[in-house]
């Protein structure tokens, strides 16, 4: 089963995969902590946020449907949410927009500013896992503030990820194969329960020949890596520019939490 | 020329008592190319384990003239490298860049030099411009080959290399067979293909129930049909 | 990929000092599990933990029948507490989720210590009661692992439900109630953890059958290590039962405090009639919302700000600063928008020349 739709767009090549994974990193954080900074009511304010995911977009060469249905598909839960809002917060906010004046209720300026900003959210870290190839975004972690064990687990949960779905699927299909289709509801959970205890017991097999070729090759309990992050003057700009664009973004507005 | 490995009287058996190796003595010259052949169950695996010290063994093991002990294993498993049936079970870093790294890097080199001799590795099997990849986007012979690049980097004497022929086509098989012919290390195989044996491997060691059957250039043992099938070999 | 549903905090229903005491419990709890982890077992044989969270990615791909007609799909975090130890499951739940958020852009990076310990944490806290029911594990039976399996991951997964429900609630971003909040988050997720439960037992169960060493039990133990573990049907039934009974709980506690009938409707059909986005400025319907607006008895499930027959100060709905939204200038967000629009436009078409560059520069040969 091929599953190189993950890497697709991170392993390509544009002024935005260039930049360096730390300073990338950085920037979602400090847009994400902006974004939620807004109070509850911003929806207006929220215009000027747009313009950095989708500029890393368009820069990095990542089509903007691609993470547009990735806001879709990860929004339900909290869109769910979202439009509870309104049942409750029935408090009438004037909206002023140029010579336009209404009133909405908060409930529904609540819901529409979780909404935006969710979206940006996820625009904002799909501009940055798209163009940033995750052993990269690794590497970045470790420099940052992350403990190394923590990094090298998290190389193998990626690198094995896809070995263990497929063995997952292959055992399932032995199962369905020798007709758990029609079995009653407690063979089927006895089944499904069979199929992961398999995969376990594999996992746990292959965990042990797996450190046994990691001591083959030296290994001791210390962990060593590469490095191949390089900050350059472009970087520097990069966070420059973002630290100048979200202040003007924040600020714009009085502050309000 | 001197030995590079060197077995003599060699027990192993595992917790559950089953005893994969009799006593088994046999020895790889520089550069040589030994193959390890035998049924499923003749304790090959076992005897490369127990070079690298996988396994609790009793017997004496020799590698470039350093005997292998508890207070030397490290040190010995640093002057060979093994390949194992599996390539996915050594391609565990996130890319292929950090997985033929990761053996010089616990080697003590340098970040700088580890990477140099990775991509040189990688080159040297011809997987130059796949160093971004994640092993999972490799074909079973781009991994067997990147399994190979793994342990070249390490710039050991000895490769031990557990069927590293399984499950490829013959395009890749061929390709392997290339690779290897061209390498200056020493190599034990161990291996059912007795066609890579022909083309590789100049002396044969035949391993059956945990003993050495038999021992010597490949031409007499292979033509010898009563000995192979004696052995379940043909 | 579809992403693994679960009670994943997206960022923005956080408020920034929230995300950040989340943040900070979180790396602090990380830590110190994999201090407790790497004691317990060998400090070489960590890294692999990696690879149990692979496992559970793939585990989450097989569903099983909860009751007929519907189906649902492990979150792992006890299980892996019964299988892995409580510290190494917390820190392989912890990768799962940070590989889930930069993967799969499933929960905000910010979310991450939130989610980190309304889904792993609990999972240390479910797996203490597996512990304490199950009694040794050698002796236990079918019924008992069963029930202490279904408990733990009730338990784990409405303690989970309610974290979520206080760190939105504190954060102040939706404005429910707290009470209802968690009335609504646990009552949903009960049924999840009642389906959670049915799985565990069923992996613990294959598990004690095919490899009780790897729960922790010695080989041959049992009188007959071949018979499979049947889900005993009272102990099943008993289970339903109690869930059920948990269930029509909360969902009485959380109609409790609904208003009554009258009020309810009423609420509503003023609410239609005055802001889906227009303001009515019809007196008549002016002169009813000052009416309620002086007798209700519940505004918005808080108390009234005024007494009985006076207008709440809200009321004074021309906003010229006096409520809580602040005052902005309305031409001031008019330009944003216009500027933000013209900001766009300008950097899309420079971000296409760029590419065409590129693309030139790549294929000189294609170029004239």
């Amino acid at each position: 089963m091929h599953h190189a739709y993950i890497d697709r767009f991170a392993q390509g090549h544009s002024p935005v995969h260039r930049l360096d994974a730390r300073g990338k990193l950085l920037a979602v954080l400090a847009y994400s902590g902006v974004l939620i900074s807004f109070n509850r009511y911003a929806v207006s304010e929220l215009a000027a946020m747009v313009v950095m995911p989708l500029a890393m977009l368009w820069f990095g060469r990542v089509p903007v449907g691609f993470a547009l249905r990735r806001v879709i598909i990860l929004g339900p839960f909290i869109l769910m949410l979202a439009m509870i809002s309104p049942l409750y917060d029935t408090s009438l906010h004037p909206v002023v927009l140029g010579p336009w004046r209404f009133a909405i209720a908060g409930g529904f300026l609540t819901a529409a500013d979780v909404a935006v900003k969710f979206a940006l959210g996820v625009l904002a870290l799909t501009a940055m896992t798209c163009t940033t190839p995750f052993a990269l975004l690794l590497e970045a972690m470790r420099k940052l503030f992350m403990p190394k064990l923590l990094v090298m687990q998290l190389g193998f949960l990626y690198r094995y990820i896809f070995v263990l779905i497929d063995e997952a699927m292959r055992i399932r299909r032995a199962r369905d194969f020798r007709g758990a289709a029609a079995a009653p509801p407690g063979r089927k959970l006895a089944a499904a329960g069979g199929v992961i205890g398999s995969l376990f017991v594999r996992t746990l097999e292959r965990s042990e020949r797996i450190h046994v070729a990691m001591g083959a090759r030296g290994y001791r309990g210390e962990p060593h890596s590469l490095s191949r992050l390089h900050f350059g003057p472009g970087d520097v700009v990069f966070l420059i520019v973002t630290v100048a664009y979200l202040a003007a973004c924040r600020l714009a507005y009085p502050l309000i939490l | 020329m001197s030995n590079v490995l060197e077995i003599q009287d060699l027990f192993v058996r595992y917790g559950d008592g089953t005893e994969a190796l009799r006593g088994v003595s046999m020895s790889v010259a520089a550069g040589q190319r030994v193959a390890l052949i035998g049924p499923n169950g003749a304790g090959k695996t076992s005897l490369l384990l127990a070079i690298l010290r996988g396994v609790e063994f009793a017997g004496r093991v020799v590698v470039d003239g350093l005997e292998l002990s508890r207070r030397a294993a490290d040190e010995v498993r640093g002057r060979c490298g093994m390949t194992f049936q599996d390539a996915d079970d050594q391609l565990f870093m996130p890319t292929l860049l950090d997985d033929v790294a990761f053996g010089p890097l616990n080697q003590g080199r340098t970040p700088p030099q580890a990477e140099a001799l990775a991509r040189a590795a990688i080159a040297a099997v011809g997987l130059a411009g796949l160093e971004g990849r994640s092993a999972h986007h490799l074909s079973g012979g781009q991994k067997r080959c990147a399994s190979l690049a793994t342990i070249l980097s390490m710039q050991v004497k000895l490769l031990l290399l557990d069927e590293p022929g399984a499950n490829l086509d013959f395009r890749s098989r061929v390709r392997l067979i290339e690779l290897l012919a061209q390498r200056s290390e020493a190599v034990l195989l161990a291996t059912h293909d007795l066609d890579m044996v022909r083309r590789l491997c100049p002396q044969v060691v035949l391993l059956d129930g945990g003993r050495v059957a038999a021992s010597g250039p490949t031409q007499q043992i292979l033509s010898d049909s009563s000995l192979l099938s004696a052995h379940g070999l043909a | 990929m579809a992403p693994i549903l679960g009670m994943h905090m997206a960022n923005e229903l956080l408020s920034v000092p929230v995300a950040i005491t989340m943040l900070a419990l979180a790396a602090a709890a990380v830590s110190w599990a994999t201090a407790r982890a790497a004691k317990a077992a060998d400090v070489e044989k960590l890294p692999v933990m990696g690879v149990m969270g692979a496992f559970v990615f793939a585990a989450q791909m097989i569903n099983f029948p909860v009751l007929p007609g519907t189906s649902d799909h492990l979150v792992g975090g006890v299980l892996l507490a019964i299988l892995l130890g409580p510290w190494a499951a917390l820190v392989t739940m912890a990768a799962i989720l940070i590989v889930q958020c930069l993967l799969f852009q499933d929960g905000g990076l910010l979310a991450l210590g939130a989610n980190i310990i309304n889904m792993g944490g609990t999972a240390v806290i479910g797996w203490l009661l597996y512990r304490l029911i199950l009694g040794p594990p050698a002796a236990a039976r079918a019924w008992r692992q069963y029930l202490a399996a279904w408990a733990a991951c009730l338990v784990a997964v409405a303690l989970g439900a309610t974290l979520v429900s206080l760190e939105a609630f504190t954060s102040g971003v939706l404005q429910i109630p707290l009470k209802d909040f968690v009335a609504v988050m646990v009552g949903v997720h009960l049924i999840s953890g009642f389906a959670e439960g049915l799985i565990t037992f069923a992996v613990l169960a294959f598990l004690r059958r095919v490899r009780p060493a790897a729960l922790g039990l010695p080989v041959g133990q049992f009188a007959s290590p071949g018979k499979a573990q049947k889900l005993s049907r009272k102990a099943f039934a008993a289970s339903v039962l109690a869930t059920s009974l948990l269930l029509a709980a909360v969902v009485s506690w959380f109609a409790s405090t609904r208003p009554d009938g009258l009020e309810w409707s009423y609420r509503d059909h003023r609410y239609a009639g005055s802001a889906a986005a227009i303001r009515n400025d019809s007196p008549l319907v002016a002169l009813a919302d000052a009416w309620q607006d002086k007798w209700t008895v519940m505004r918005d499930y808080s108390r009234r700000e005024a007494p009985l027959g006076q207008l709440p100060p809200e009321a004074n709905k021309t906003a010229a600063g006096k409520s809580s939204w602040p005052n902005i200038d309305g031409w001031g967000s008019l330009a944003g928008l216009l500027g933000t629009a013209a900001t766009l436009g300008v950097l899309y078409v420079l971000a296409r020349w760029a590419r065409r560059r590129d693309d030139a520069r790549a294929a000189p040969n294609e170029t004239g």
